[in-house]
């Protein structure tokens, strides 16, 4: 019983605040994933029900686990990633002519999931060696390559959303590692100047969602139609919404029923509750960012501070990207909200991450 | 300054970090100000419009009257019950309200005591895509099952009784094959505009319910339909109301068509009647028939398949599908072409001995008096149909002025009637016979011509323009059913199309009193060819002919009459053509007399039974 309640000891330390938003976050997904399937009887929210109960247990299962054991096994999960993005190509599951997902018969596994963590895992021993100095450029050269690995290999499935991640991800853990903001502006630069070539290397689909973003009417019932019906449903939201199951872009099928409840499920929530429910649905996201910064600069450990970053600006890329393009900010990229969008895989890799930053928090001072 | 340890930078870099992630959450905040709350009233609007369905709705089918209004095709009511989806809908899961209306389903059959036509996927089909538009689960319900619906059931929430108009042949195969039918038609073009359903409209598919489709059809009307979140019927705004088809006006006389049918009995064959003073045909007559009832709202493939494997083809128009050698029939026309060449007179003769060599060393060919008729004049020749003596008359004038007449008279081209499929016979030339045979008509090809067999062929439509043509003196009328359109009962029909002009073929008046005193003669004459078919108290004039076909040994006959009636001011060119039959004088002539009979005999007016 003692070992017991030593061995459960940590979760007393666990930053509640964070918890509790995630665990909001989580509720809530339920409920429009419910709203979004509403009129078409669909089940997913009892699946996605499903899958968060399972992930509570890993989440707390991770933060019990010593994340200082990560730092030996970082290289072995880095190349695991990488052998698993590598055997897509050959073993993977297409859906839409994109090879994301290992067909696992219960879940759809998607080793970037995997591939995001290693990489964080690996930049946060890299940056947090304290006889490293980041100021040099041979200091930041490496992780860029390990960093480009995995990203090439994403890149190629193609899952450029994803690969974007890995890039902010790097950016991110970079500058807290302390680097000169000269190197901070060469990067800065040579990712400017290396556009072009990123747009001749970009699929057609591809560009096309580019040119319709910048000019959304240049085919409304076509490629700018999930766009265009996603802000339009957002918009006519208004202040207060049109209440919960109420929205009607969703329920008159002019959102795609595939994507409602998954990568445009923000404009479901935006529509049903407006702007008031979508700032607090963004509102409770920044609770967590804030949550994780702190327990960054808590933390003594640059090992442990480096992967609450990496966490944090894996998890904001992914909030902020999603946001931006259901509202029609940004050029569509298939990427889901995190613990709110449909999507077992996507849940359970999501918590396993904040449930690594509740790890170092528990570990702290 | 002191310098900031490693850990002291992290720290500032973290919390620089930071105010940049929520200065970004800011900013998309202030979007969605902009987008939900500013532009909020916009996109509201916009999704406003995208809750209204267009409807289309056809308008009424006009109907296709006879000349003395009698309705030949008509829109009967066909009661049917339908559902409503959005009275019966229930709060909760969708599966609830389908399970009610499944139910419902189940009830009315038992009680109504006809089958459930209806399976559950059906109606979630409908449920799914239309369920703004009442679901018809029963259709053209008969009286008796009306009567047990309103006993036992009756009007109640979201299920009521619904009348749809039915395209229906009150006369069943009169005129059926001219008169043609209606099919479930296809979706509307798109250029109308968009729609996000459509009613089902009546579509021409045969005969003059295709031709005049345009016309019958009317202007569809578009309806807006509001729905609601979940895609239920909430209300409805009428945007454009559907305009009525017009009425045709034929001028066929169903009383007459009924008249030819029945003299025509069940022998495969043809009827014209055809009046010689403006071309109007007043009936189209052909066996055998079918029921056009049977072949709406669609056709089964039971009745098609009897129809197309019917050796008698039921489904071809013969007087205006078929082409024929018109055989003796032809001949008063030959003589009229003699006459007006001025290379031969009424007084002209020529002796019969029974046969005639075309060429020295051809085969002789037979009149139809082996022994000969001896010594006649034209008049005679006509009367009794003397193959020799129109031998003898073509070798003198020659197949030019024979041409000339027959194509003055429209053989050989389709006489641009209003029906789906017309064809023109031929009337053969150099060229034409060079295309097939590649050779030139011969002295053999023009004497077979002169008497109405070989290469020339002629529809039954077409004899009976010629027909026409010499009852009315020399006018080429070309033939009509149409006598206009009308949209109200009140306003005469219009006729808007121009209609092609009648033609004068300047005939020499002798030479035409020459050619009716001889056709007299055919009837009314001690030996004409159909003196058994006078009328008492009727002077009329005619023309037999048999066209042989078929191998030796299995001779068929068409047997063929044509007449025009009375015989001062006609007011009737008739044709009677039996496909196969042993004889004019058997077949046609005696079909003649009843038609002339029945309209212009003492005991007249009275159609002949059976």
């Amino acid at each position: 019983m003692d070992r017991l309640w030593k061995f459960l000891k940590p979760l007393a330390r666990l930053d509640w605040i964070a918890a509790g938003a995630t665990l909001t976050l989580l509720v809530l997904g339920v409920l429009f994933i419910y709203s979004a399937g509403y009129g078409r009887e669909s089940d997913q929210w009892v699946k996605q029900t499903v899958f968060i109960v399972m992930g509570i247990p890993l989440y707390l299962g991770v933060a019990l686990f010593d994340y200082r054991r990560l730092r030996e096994l970082a290289p072995v999960l880095y190349v695991v990633s990488l052998v698993l993005l590598a055997g897509l190509f050959f073993f993977g599951m297409s859906i839409y002519g994109a090879k994301r997902w290992y067909n696992l018969r219960v879940i759809f596994f998607q080793p970037s999931e995997v591939a995001k963590l290693a990489v964080i895992a690996l930049l946060a021993v890299w940056f947090g060696d304290p006889l490293r100095n980041p100021r040099l450029v041979k200091s930041i050269v490496p992780p860029f390559v390990l960093m480009m690995v995995p990203f090439g290999l994403i890149a190629a499935q193609p899952d450029v959303g994803t690969a974007f991640i890995l890039m902010c991800i790097y950016g991110a853990m970079l500058f807290v590692s302390g680097t000169s903001w000269r190197i901070l502006g060469m990067l800065g630069l040579i990712g400017v100047l290396s556009l072009p070539v990123a747009w001749t290397m970009l699929r057609p689909y591809h560009r096309e969602r580019i040119m319709v973003f910048l000019e959304p009417d240049r085919d409304p019932l076509g490629r700018g139609w999930n766009v265009r019906q996603s802000q339009m449903a957002v918009g006519s939201g208004g202040l207060h919404g049109k209440g919960f199951k109420q929205g009607t872009q969703n329920l008159l099928g002019f959102l795609p029923t595939t994507v409602a409840p998954t990568d445009f499920i923000y404009s479901v929530i935006a529509e049903e509750k407006g702007f008031v429910g979508a700032t607090a649905m963004l509102t409770l996201y920044s609770v967590i960012f804030v949550a994780l910064a702190r327990s960054a600069v808590r933390c003594s450990d640059p090992f442990g501070r480096l992967l609450i970053v990496g966490i944090l600006a894996m998890f904001c890329a992914h909030v902020t990207i999603n946001v931006a393009m259901t509202i029609g900010l940004m050029p569509i990229i298939g990427l889901p909200l995190p613990l709110v969008s449909y999507g077992g895989s996507f849940v359970l890799s999501t918590l396993l991450a904040l449930g690594l930053a509740q790890s170092v928090h528990v570990r702290t001072g | 300054m002191r310098r900031m340890t490693d850990t002291e930078r992290a720290k500032l870099r973290i919390r620089l970090l930071l105010g940049i992630i929520l200065a970004l959450q800011g900013g998309i905040m202030a979007f969605l100000w902009n987008l939900q709350v500013v532009q909020g009233h916009t996109y509201q609007d916009q999704i406003s419009f995208q809750s209204l369905r267009r409807v289309r709705h056809p308008g009424h089918r006009g109907r296709i009257l006879d000349r003395n209004g009698l309705v030949l095709a008509d829109n009967r009511p066909s009661v049917g019950i339908a559902l409503y989806p959005e009275e019966l809908r229930l709060p909760g899961r969708q599966s609830r309200t389908l399970d009610r209306i499944d139910g419902l389903l189940d009830e009315i059959a038992e009680k109504i005591g006809v089958p459930r036509r209806l399976t559950r996927e059906e109606v979630a089909a409908h449920y799914r895509n239309e369920r703004m538009l009442p679901l018809v689960a029963w259709e053209d319900l008969d009286e008796a099952t009306v009567a047990r619906w309103a006993e036992r059931v009756g009007p109640m929430e979201g299920v009521d009784l619904l009348t749809e108009p039915v395209r229906h042949y009150p006369y069943h195969d009169l005129l059926a094959q001219t008169l043609g039918y209606v099919g479930r038609g296809g979706m509307a073009d798109p250029d109308e505009g968009r729609y996000h359903f459509q009613i089902p409209e009546m579509e021409g598919k045969a005969g003059l319910e295709l031709v005049f489709d345009e016309v019958l059809r009317g202007e569809a009307g578009a309806e807006l339909v509001r729905i609601d979140v979940s895609s239920y019927k909430h209300n409805v705004e009428v945007l454009v109301p559907p305009e009525a088809g017009q009425d045709v006006h034929l001028t066929l006389d169903a009383r007459l068509q009924h008249l030819a049918e029945r003299v025509l009995g069940d022998e495969t064959g043809s009827i014209v009647l055809m009046d010689p003073r403006n071309g109007e045909v007043l009936a189209l007559a052909t066996y055998p028939r079918y029921d056009l009832n049977g072949m709406v709202p669609f056709i089964s493939h039971a009745v098609w398949d009897a129809l197309v494997q019917d050796p008698r083809r039921p489904l071809v128009n013969r007087p205006v599908r078929e082409h024929y050698a018109p055989g003796s029939t032809i001949k008063p026309m030959i003589c009229l072409a003699g006459l007006l060449s001025g290379k031969v007179t009424a007084e002209t003769e020529y002796t019969c001995h029974g046969s005639y060599q075309a060429a020295p060393n051809a085969a002789p060919m037979h009149c139809n008096n082996r022994f000969g008729h001896g010594t006649l004049d034209m008049r005679e020749a006509i009367a009794r149909s003397c193959n020799v003596y129109m031998w003898e008359m073509a070798e003198e004038v020659g197949y030019g002025p024979m041409y000339d007449l027959l194509a003055s008279l429209g053989a050989g081209v389709e006489t641009g009637l209003e029906v789906d499929f017309e064809v023109g016979g031929v009337l053969p030339t150099d060229a034409w016979k060079r295309e097939r045979f590649n050779d030139v008509l011969r002295r053999g090809d023009v004497a077979n011509i002169a008497i109405g067999q070989g290469f020339l062929k002629t529809t039954p439509l077409q004899m009976a323009v010629m027909t026409a043509a010499l009852a009315n003196g020399g006018t080429m009328m070309p033939p009509t059913l149409l006598r206009g359109f009308r949209s109200s009962e009140d306003a005469p029909p219009v006729r808007s199309e121009v209609r092609k002009e009648a033609v004068d073929l300047g005939w020499d008046a002798e030479s035409v009193r020459v050619i009716r005193e001889g056709m007299l003669e055919v009837v009314m004459g001690d030996r004409g060819t159909a003196r058994n078919a006078r009328v008492e108290g009727l002077v009329y004039a005619g023309k037999t002919g048999t066209a042989q076909y078929g191998p030796r040994g299995n001779r068929r006959y068409r047997s063929w009459m044509i007449a025009f009636a009375p015989y001062e001011n006609p007011r009737l060119a008739a044709v009677v053509l039996i496909d196969s039959g042993l004889g004019s004088g058997v077949d046609a002539a005696p079909r003649m007399q009843l038609i002339m009979q029945a309209l212009f005999g003492r005991r007249g007016g009275e159609v002949p039974r059976g």
